[in-house]
Order: structure tokens, then sequence, then C-alpha cells
């Protein structure tokens, strides 16, 4: 069996669609690799399997165990990190992306060679709500492709609408509406965009709480006690916790649409009028 | 001629046998690695060409890897078909009985532990261990008892878990499980003592308070409004519902109790036998 | 339309000739395919409301489905399921919720036996009774001690 013949047999195995059989074959070329420089690739290959599969942390893991001696001279160090900071943002951890960006861009001088990571860059930073940076990049993204002035500019304006402090999204503070609520039940969840719920929330704390006062004002002191205040502790707390999460959830939307905006702006072009 | 194409034969057998111990080799770095559906999916290949030998670490890699990932019927089969001569023999039936002993295919695992050939002792008295252990889980404890005392006490191995058995024996013996009837009584009359006597203090104490508190917004309706009026109707209607759920409660959790103590009792029986499996072979 | 990556080509054109030599399949960055895998998998995670399902749906019309009492009961908890219980603080201890387990319960049982052990299961929820829960017994994936109904029969 020759080697040669076993990397072009996996590598036909992967571009098959048969992922599976790929990251197999790959690892028995790890397995059996006698040269160093060729482990890092047969890795980042194999990582690219597992990213087909949508194992997103199995990716990262392989990725995280390529090891370069001298990754400025190494062209494999920017496919690794390109596809390890895809990969931390696919694990929901943009966090760790923005880190990984940066160490390649620390590395490297060449500015040319940064263009595929920008896009992955600004919705990183969408995710940490940086929007100057994000437009900054996207901006950048624009400004490095051979398109026209005019392209460019159109395109340009668009990103900057996009980022207008109009059109940004309103981020929820999870601490307000959990404030919110404590202080008048109902009014976080209003904030933090779920009104209908927010009314409901509010209705039910109000008449358990008016059913308690009503009791305790007719001398039903036990009733209004343990069945008024027992539940009330329970709607009211459940407020609460309720308007954290829904603010987390708002937000996760409000950067989903934003990314996904942002992919469109991307991916089909801008001269559509 | 002849003698040419013999030497060409041969050499094809030779690098043929050199391939298949490299793949082996890959099977067991892969499940070393712990990539189980990966091994899996390459001792599912066929294998015309391996010999007997080759055969009997296939198919040990191939139950191993069944077993990791709690395959165990697939895992018996594979296990099975590793022949004396192989060294993995000894750990692949004993592997293969501790299968069927998790399944609770309790006469599958005994055959199978009785017709594996061992000699020596370690083997032969962690056959019998396995078999007394067998014994406790189908309810034979005084069988089991004769088993673990008939048992050589001097090896390191498995005599620490010869005395927990032991131990679990005389623990099964003194058990005695807590009466349905009395338990319901003691509920009727204070909510809640009833699960604090069959051993579940905290709903017991739990069910007492929430019984007094159903009680007491109760009564207050009443002494104030008469038992006519829809909130003595509504509060006691609660109260009376979950007064009576509490006896129904205990009751039932006199059998739930002791199917949980039996439960508990059958995965310390797995767990002893299954130590001495993993100290062993590993 | 145009495509804003076709520029690419240029760029990469030396790294992809140097790599041939190395193997068959030379790697590249598609940023389109990889951008439309961002979009796919964070519209997965929003996480939608589901509706739950009225106790009775799909079955035939019986007196044991039909009496004003499991109408009453199944309509309640129907409203609590979907419009109520994310009111409230506590989350259940157990798997099935104790909605779900009263579900099953009246589902297999009747309203009355099924009522008894909903009752016990409320008064089984709470800090208290969990004193006596084997933490040994959770489960791992969703946090909660399994008590299903199939243990009540």
């Amino acid at each position: 069996m020759n080697k040669k013949a076993d990397a072009a047999n996996a590598d036909s195995l992967f571009n098959s669609g048969n992922y599976f059989e790929a990251s197999i074959e790959y690892e028995y070329l790890i397995f059996r690799a006698e040269q160093p420089e060729n482990l890092n690739l047969f890795k980042y290959k194999k990582a690219l399997c597992y990213k087909k599969l949508n194992d997103f942390n199995r990716a990262i893991n392989e990725l995280q165990s390529a090891y370069f001696e001298n990754p400025k001279e190494d062209t494999l160090y920017r496919f690794v990190c390109y596809e390890q900071s895809l990969c931390f943002y696919l694990n929901g951890e943009p966090q760790k992306a923005l880190w990984k960006i940066d160490e390649y861009f620390h590395l490297n001088a060449d500015s040319s060679l940064f263009f595929d990571f920008l896009p992955i860059r600004a919705i990183c930073l969408n995710e940490t709500f940086q929007w100057d940076e994000a437009r900054k990049c996207l901006l950048a993204f624009v400004q490095m492709q051979d398109l026209t002035t005019e392209n460019k500019t159109e395109l340009e304006h668009l990103i900057h609408e996009l980022y207008h402090k109009k059109n940004v999204p309103k981020i929820r503070s999870v601490k307000k509406a959990e404030l919110f609520s404590r202080i008048i039940p109902g009014t976080g969840q209003i904030y933090a965009g779920m009104t209908g719920e927010g009314i409901v929330n509010f209705l039910i704390n109000a008449s358990i709480l008016a059913f308690t006062a009503h009791q305790a004002y007719n001398g039903f002191y036990i009733t209004g006690y343990l069945a008024g205040l027992g539940f009330f502790n329970k709607t009211y707390h459940g407020g609460i916790k309720r308007a954290e999460a829904i603010a987390l959830q708002k937000n996760k939307e409000l950067i989903a649409n934003l990314n996904s905006r942002i992919i469109a702006l991307i991916s089909t072009g801008s001269n559509s009028n | 001629m002849r003698s040419l194409f013999l030497l060409f034969f041969i050499f094809k057998i030779g690098l043929a046998t050199g391939q298949n111990s490299d793949e082996l080799k890959f099977i067991n770095y892969l499940i070393n690695k712990g990539d189980y559906k990966e091994a899996l999916f390459l001792t599912e290949k066929s294998f015309s060409d391996f010999n007997p030998e080759q055969f009997d670490s296939l198919n040990y890699f191939k139950g191993w890897a069944h077993y990791s990932v709690k395959n165990l019927e697939l895992s018996t089969l594979s296990l099975l078909n590793v022949s004396k001569s192989s060294p993995f023999y000894p750990k692949s039936r004993f592997f293969a009985g501790y299968n069927q002993i998790y399944l609770g295919n309790y006469a599958e695992a005994k055959e199978i532990l009785i017709q594996t050939e061992v000699t020596e002792d370690p083997n032969l008295s962690l056959l019998t261990f396995e078999l007394s252990g067998i014994e406790m889980l189908e309810g034979n404890w005084s069988e089991a008892k004769n088993r673990l005392s008939a048992l050589n006490q001097n090896i390191a191995l498995i005599n620490q878990q010869i005395a927990i058995l032991n131990k679990i024996c005389e623990e099964q013996e003194n058990h005695r499980q807590k009466s349905p009837v009395l338990a319901g009584i003691m509920s009727g009359i204070i909510p809640g003592s009833g699960k604090i006597y069959v051993g579940k203090t905290g709903e017991g104490i739990a069910s007492l308070i929430t019984n007094a508190g159903f009680g007491l917004i109760t009564w207050e309706n009443y002494r104030k409004l008469g038992i006519n009026n829809f909130k003595t109707i509504f509060f006691g209607g609660i109260f009376i519902a979950n007064y009576i759920s509490n006896i129904y409660g205990t009751v039932i959790s006199v059998k739930t109790i002791e199917n949980e103590y039996q439960n508990k009792l059958h995965n310390q029986i797995l767990f002893q036998l299954h130590i001495p499996l993993r100290n062993f072979f590993e | 339309m145009q495509s804003l990556l076709k520029y690419r080509k240029t760029i990469n054109t030396g790294l992809f000739l140097l790599l041939f030599a190395v193997s068959g399949f030379a790697q590249s960055i598609n940023l389109n395919s990889d951008l439309m895998l961002v979009d796919s998998v964070s519209r997965q995670q929003i996480h939608h409301h589901e509706k739950r399902d009225f106790i009775f749906k799909n079955q035939p019309k019986t007196i044991f489905n039909s009496n004003p009492v499991s109408l009453l009961y199944g309509s309640s908890l129907y409203i609590y399921q979907n419009f109520i219980t994310q009111h409230f603080s506590a989350s259940c201890l157990y798997n099935p919720t104790c909605s779900e387990f009263s579900k099953h319960a009246v589902k297999e049982f009747g309203i009355f036996k099924g009522g008894l052990l909903t009752f016990d299961r409320l008064n089984r929820c709470n800090r208290i009774a969990a004193t006596d829960l084997d933490i040994a017994t959770i489960d791992l994936k969703t946090h909660r001690f399994d008590d299903s109904i199939t243990k009540y029969k």
C-alpha cells in the first residue's frame, strides 16, 4: 500500500461526501505518518470532515492538536486558524474565535491575507455587541475586494446604514430586565420584548395580591397569608427569572438577525438596484 | 517457473499479513483513543485474507468496542468468537459473561462462564466469584453464600469484593419490607407520618406542612363562613384531595421504595462483579 | 448579481499550487458556504416556544374523556402548560415534569387514580422532599430525577 494512494483515497472520500469514512482515512494517515509536516495537513483535513458532520467541538480539538514550529512561514497555518476560529464561533464560543483571529493577525504582517477572517470576526464582534469594531471590520473587508469604486461606496453606505444608531439592535440588559420585574412584576418582560407575557404576568401578580389584601381586610389572615402570599411568592420570583430568560433569548434573536443580514449582504452582492 | 510462482505467492501472503496487522494496530489505536464508532466501522469491513490469529484479535477488538459503546448483545457475540489459543481468550470470555449478567440473561451468563476453560488460580477464583454474583442476582442467597465461602480468601484481586458481597448477603437477610397497611393508617392519623415510617422523612415533613396549610385555610373559612360557602368547599376540596392522596401515596411508596432498594442492591452487585474484571484485565 | 467573493481566486492561486504538490486536494476557504453554515447554525439556536397538546387530543370520544370533570381538568391543564407555567419560579425536580406526569397518569389510570398520583407528586416536588432523593440517580442530561408513571403501575 502506498501512502500517496491513501491520501488520494481519503480526499476522494471527502469529495464524494463520505465525511465519516474520510475522517477515519485521515486518522489512518496520521497513525502512519512518518513526516511531521504532513501531520498538520491531515489533522486539518480531518477537522474539515468533522465540520461537515457538524461536530464542531471535535473539529476544534483536532485543529488544536496541530503544532506549527514556524507559523509565519507555514501556509497551512492560515487555514488552520481560519477553521479554528470558525468552529469556535459555530460551537457557541465567539470570544475564543476572536482570540484566535487576533492571534493570527498579530503574527502576520501581510494584511491581504486577513480577508477571509474579516466577516467571521465581524460576526463574532456582533455577538459581543462591539458595533464599531464590527463595522470597521466589514469596511476593511469591502476595501479589500476588487470592485468598482461605485460598488464599494454603495456597499460602504449599506454597512454604515446597518450600524446606524437607529438600526443597530437594541440589546436588552439582563440586569435591567431583572430589576424592572423586581420593582413592578411584568415590566421586565415588557422591556425584554414580550409585551403580552408581561401584561399577563402583571395581571396574575396583581390579582393574587388583590386577593391577599381582600382576605386580610376581611379577617381571613390564614387564607390570605398561606394561599395568597404563598402563591404570590412563586409568581413574583418566577416573573423575575422569566424576564432574564426573555432578555437573553431576545438578544440572541437580534444578533442572529443582524448576522443574517450581513451574511446576505456578503454572499449575494449589492448591485441589485 | 513453479518455484517462482510459489515465491510470489508467499511474498503476497506476507505482504497481506503485514498490512492486516497494521490494520489491527490501527483499530487498537482507535479503541485506545476512545474512537469506538470509527473502530467499529473498520471491523465491519471484510477481512477474507486474515489468518485465524488475526481473526481472534479482530473479534476481540470488535467485542471490546461494542462493549465500550454499550452494545452488549453484539459485544457478546464477537467476544465469544475469540478462540482458546488467543491471548485475549480469558478476557473475552469473562466480559462476554459480564455482558450477559448486565443484560439480566443469567442462564446464558452461567453457561458462558462455566464453559470457559481456565486452569490457574486467579482466573479460576474469579470464575467462581462471578458465578456466586449471578446466584445473588437470581436471589439464591444461600447458594451464593456457599460459593463465596468456598473461595480462596488469599487472592488480593477479589478478597475485598468477597467481603462486600458477603455483607450484601447479610443485609438482604435482615431486610424487612415495611407494612403498607400500617404506613397508610399512620398517614391517616398524622399526615406524612407514614412516609417518615417507611423511610422518606423529607416527603413526610413536606406532606405534613401542605396538609396543615390547607387544613388551616379550610378551618378558617369554615369557622367564619360555614360549610356551605364556596370558599370553604373549594379549599376543603383541595384539603381532602390532598389528604387522601397522601394516604394513597404512602401506601404505594412502600412498593416503590422496595423497588428502589432492590435496584440499588442489584447495581451494587453488578458494580462489585465488574471491579475485579477491570483490575485484572487492564 | 455579482458575487463579492470572486476576487479570492487571485490571492489564493499561489497557495493552491504550492499545496497541490503535497496532496491531491488543495485546501481552500469557501467563505460563502461557511457563512451559510454560520447562518443556519445560529438560526437553529433560537429557541421557539413549543405548543403543548390538549390531553385528549385525537382520542375517540368516550365517557371518560368527555365528562365535565375531565374536560375541566383537561382545559385547565392545557391553559397551565401553555400560558401559566412560565410565570412560576420553581422548575420541577423530576422528569417528566409534574404537569406532564399528571397528563400521563390521567390518560393511563383515569381521573381518580391519576388525580391522587398528581397530588402525591406535587407534595414530593419541593425542597424538603428533595432531601430524600438519591443524587446518584439524577439524569445528567436533563438535570432531573426520572420519575415516570411506569413506577406506579
